[in-house]
């Protein structure tokens, strides 16, 4: 593949799109996993409920992959 | 299904009050309604049910009484009986609920009479009088001696440090010896302590000392007798604690002692084991009727308690219930044929104002039933609205099947899931989620010879391909799948959300969602691939933007002025699908690695080791991910549009004890009975 400097900006865009989301993900599941430890701590039974909001930032990353796939894959 | 429920009102005369409260407990099917009372109806001598405290008050004791006896029959250590009381989450130790199925031989006449509360009280008496004084005897005698072996184990350690340096002392009359163990930080403490007993005894003393192998010395403390008072109040002072060797042991040489230690220790065990040998034979004998005894005993403190939420006058009582409506015709025959016409069951009218108190019972056909498990995780839906579970049961296993979308890792969760249910041990819960995960597996099985999977691209090299598409290679093509997913779940969800808001009389949230569903039908349908795509004529594309403005205004007078953000959200909520894809490819990739590690290994073993640890992760990981993540989409992206939670769960007025009687012998025949 032949890199110009189109296609490293290309590049760069798409990785910043999952990078910087990832980044957004980990820091919420760990705010929600820190508080979701202590509240199953105290109530074993919400532990499903808090797997389930564990889960929930994963949006983020979820789009920022959907971009970078467009980015990459609409190019072509 | 949210099962229709109805409500009955019972008016019979008093003495038939508390058999009729038997009557419904044994048959478990009414949940009752607290009836206030009020003034004018207390002036017609009309008043709330007053329970009997004395007989509460003594059933509770005996009860409580019973518990004590069964945590010490249980091996200590193990889980006891929960503490007395009359909720319906009241239960028993695993070991007392065996005990009770143990014991069940035949099954017990259907005409027995129900015993009174001082026939049950009577009974509990003495099945206590026998026992606990000999369950209290033998389990002192099990902690007694549990306590002389744990202080002979401290004695011999501390003796055994002391011997090296006491059998340099010889004896001398007159002096009186002090043992002391000091641990490493206060070992300062020896020096000064040599000084002010130099002091007190003026000379007439001498300190040995011997560090012990873990670093706390031992020190004996040799002086004269007649100032033993002023050594010990030194050692006081000091907060210096001296090793007192029980009475027996007393003035006899060390090595003596050591032996006498040794020998009694090796006899303990002996003893131990004869007294737990014979309070498990309590047990095991006498287990299953005290279990039982107390079951009744609660059942009955119930049904005493349950008076206070009727109304009773001087000559008659009356009380109401929520029942399922197919059970209502059942319990009316029951009742007619049980008290002979004495009582009077009728429906009571309801309206849509019962709704919000009405409580939930969800049934499903047995093959969807299982689903209900995935439920259970939120509060129960509200009454009168939909159950989502038939729509879990298709939409879980195919979101499942999507991410996993693997033969290789599908046989082998199927395999695990049909070893579960063939087990049938274990809590409910795990069983219902075999059968989850079987459907969920199958689901990935089919996916997999979709996208020609097994174990990631081991397959390839067996010759299987695709039937369908390689995920690998078609990566925006899913992507557009995933999206249809999400469009085809999304509008499923508004406009059940649309049905729910109509059947509670919430037009205006039903009018919002179906302006949301439009909106969405409208901006992908229409605009997007009117314009983008080129698919459709640009001649609709002026008609499209006046209806999107239709339904800006729609969503403004539902919702709010925020109403139009509506349709961003459920825009988001559609593209979250694509999750579906990015995480199967995830567990694609890995499972590829995997197999490119195992064949770098060099030799086919390592290399089969490797690819097992590698596939061995990723199945642990297929298993929770594609779960959560399944899970994640039906609880936000699908309920979020039309679920209304805040049912509240069905709980009859039940039995812990659907029939209890006793032989001959003196067991005690019990059918647990769960609840629904």
């Amino acid at each position: 593949m032949k890199m110009t400097t189109e296609t490293a900006l290309l590049a760069l865009a798409a990785a910043l799109a999952v990078g910087l989301t990832a980044f957004g993900t980990a820091y919420a599941q760990g705010r929600i996993g820190a508080a979701g430890a202590g509240a199953i701590a105290e109530r074993p039974e919400v532990a499903p409920a808090i797997i389930i909001l564990v889960a929930i930032p994963e949006t983020m990353i979820i789009l920022g992959f959907v971009v970078a796939a467009l980015i990459l894959l609409v190019q072509r | 299904m949210l099962v229709p429920m109805t409500k009955l009102q019972i008016i019979g005369l008093q003495p038939d009050f508390q058999p009729l409260l038997a009557t419904l407990h044994r048959l478990g099917v009414l949940e009752l309604i607290p009836l206030p009372s009020f003034p004018s109806l207390e002036l017609s001598g009309i008043r709330a049910g007053t329970p009997d405290r004395n007989q509460i008050a003594r059933l509770v004791e005996l009860s409580e009484r019973l518990d004590a006896i069964l945590a010490l029959t249980l091996p200590s250590g193990s889980a006891t009986t929960q503490p007395s009381g009359p909720g319906p989450g009241d239960s028993y130790t695993q070991a007392g609920r065996e005990g009770v199925k143990s014991v069940i031989t035949r099954p017990m006449p259907e005409n027995q009479p129900e015993r009174s509360t001082a026939e049950l009280a009577a009974e509990a008496e003495r099945s206590l009088a026998e026992l606990e004084p000999l369950v209290q005897q033998l389990t002192s005698a099990r902690t007694a001696l549990e306590a002389e072996a744990n202080a002979l184990k401290d004695y011999q350690d501390i003796l055994e440090r002391l011997l090296p340096v006491a059998e340099d002392l010889l004896p001398l009359e007159g002096y009186e010896t002090i043992a002391l163990v000091i641990q490493p930080a206060f070992q300062f403490v020896i020096a000064s302590l040599r000084d002010e007993l130099g002091a007190i005894t003026q000379r007439e003393c001498e300190i040995l000392s011997a560090e012990a192998p873990d670093g706390a010395i031992t020190c004996l403390l040799v002086f004269n007798r007649r100032f033993s008072t002023q050594v010990h109040s030194l050692l006081q002072s000091e907060q210096l604690s001296e090793v007192r060797l029980p009475t027996a042991y007393q003035g006899r040489p060390f090595r003596e002692i050591l032996q006498e230690i040794s020998r009694r220790r090796a006899e303990i065990p002996a003893e131990l084991d004869a007294v737990r040998g014979r309070l498990d034979g309590v047990a095991r004998s006498q287990q299953a009727q005290l279990v039982a005894q107390r079951a009744m005993l609660l059942d009955r403190l119930d049904e005493l308690r349950m008076v206070s939420q009727c109304l009773e006058s001087s000559h008659t009582f009356a009380l109401a219930g929520w029942i399922p409506e197919r059970d209502a015709p059942a319990l009316q025959r029951a009742l007619h044929a049980g008290f002979e016409g004495r009582v009077l069951v009728e429906r009571l009218p309801i309206g849509r104002a019962d709704w919000a108190e009405m409580p939930v019972l969800i049934e499903n056909p047995r093959v969807v039933r299982p689903f209900q498990l995935l439920l259970e995780l939120m509060p129960p839906p509200r009454y009168g609205t939909i159950d989502p579970t038939p729509l879990i049961a298709f939409f879980f296993p195919l979101f499942f099947g999507v991410i996993l979308g693997d033969v290789g890792y599908g046989l082998l969760l199927l395999g695990l899931a049909l070893w579960l249910r063939a087990r049938r041990v274990g809590p409910a819960w795990l069983q219902q989620g075999a059968h989850v995960m079987c459907v969920a597996a199958l689901a990935a099985i089919a996916f997999g010879l979709a996208f020609g999977e097994f174990f990631g691209d081991l397959g390839h090299r067996f010759g299987l391909r695709p039937l369908v598409v390689d995920r690998a290679d078609a990566i925006p093509a899913l992507l557009l799948f995933s999206v249809g997913l999400g469009v085809v779940q999304v509008t499923v969800g508004l406009a059940l959300g649309a049905v729910n808001g109509y059947l509670g009389r919430h037009y205006k949230e039903a009018l919002s969602r179906a302006a949301t569903l439009l909106g969405l039908v409208l901006v992908l349908v229409l605009v997007l691939l009117a314009v983008v795509a080129d698919l459709l004529p640009r001649s609709l594309l002026t008609p499209s933007l006046v209806l999107l403005a239709v339904v800006v205004a729609l969503l403004v007078y539902s919702v709010g002025i925020l109403g139009p953000l509506e349709v961003l959200g459920v825009l988001g909520n559609v593209l979250s699908y694509t999750r579906l894809i990015a995480v199967g490819l995830a567990s694609l990739i890995l499972a590829q690695v995997a197999n490119q590690l195992a064949g770098l290994a060099g030799s086919i073993l390592l290399g089969a080791i490797v690819g097992a640890l590698f596939h061995g992760l990723n199945l642990a990981l297929c298993l929770f991910s594609p779960s959560i993540q399944s899970l994640r989409l039906q609880y936000v992206e699908f309920f979020g549009r039309f679920f209304q939670p805040g049912g509240r769960p069905f709980h009859p007025f039940c039995r812990r004890l659907a029939r209890a009687t006793e032989l001959s012998d003196g067991l005690a025949q019990a059918e647990l009975i769960g609840g629904r």
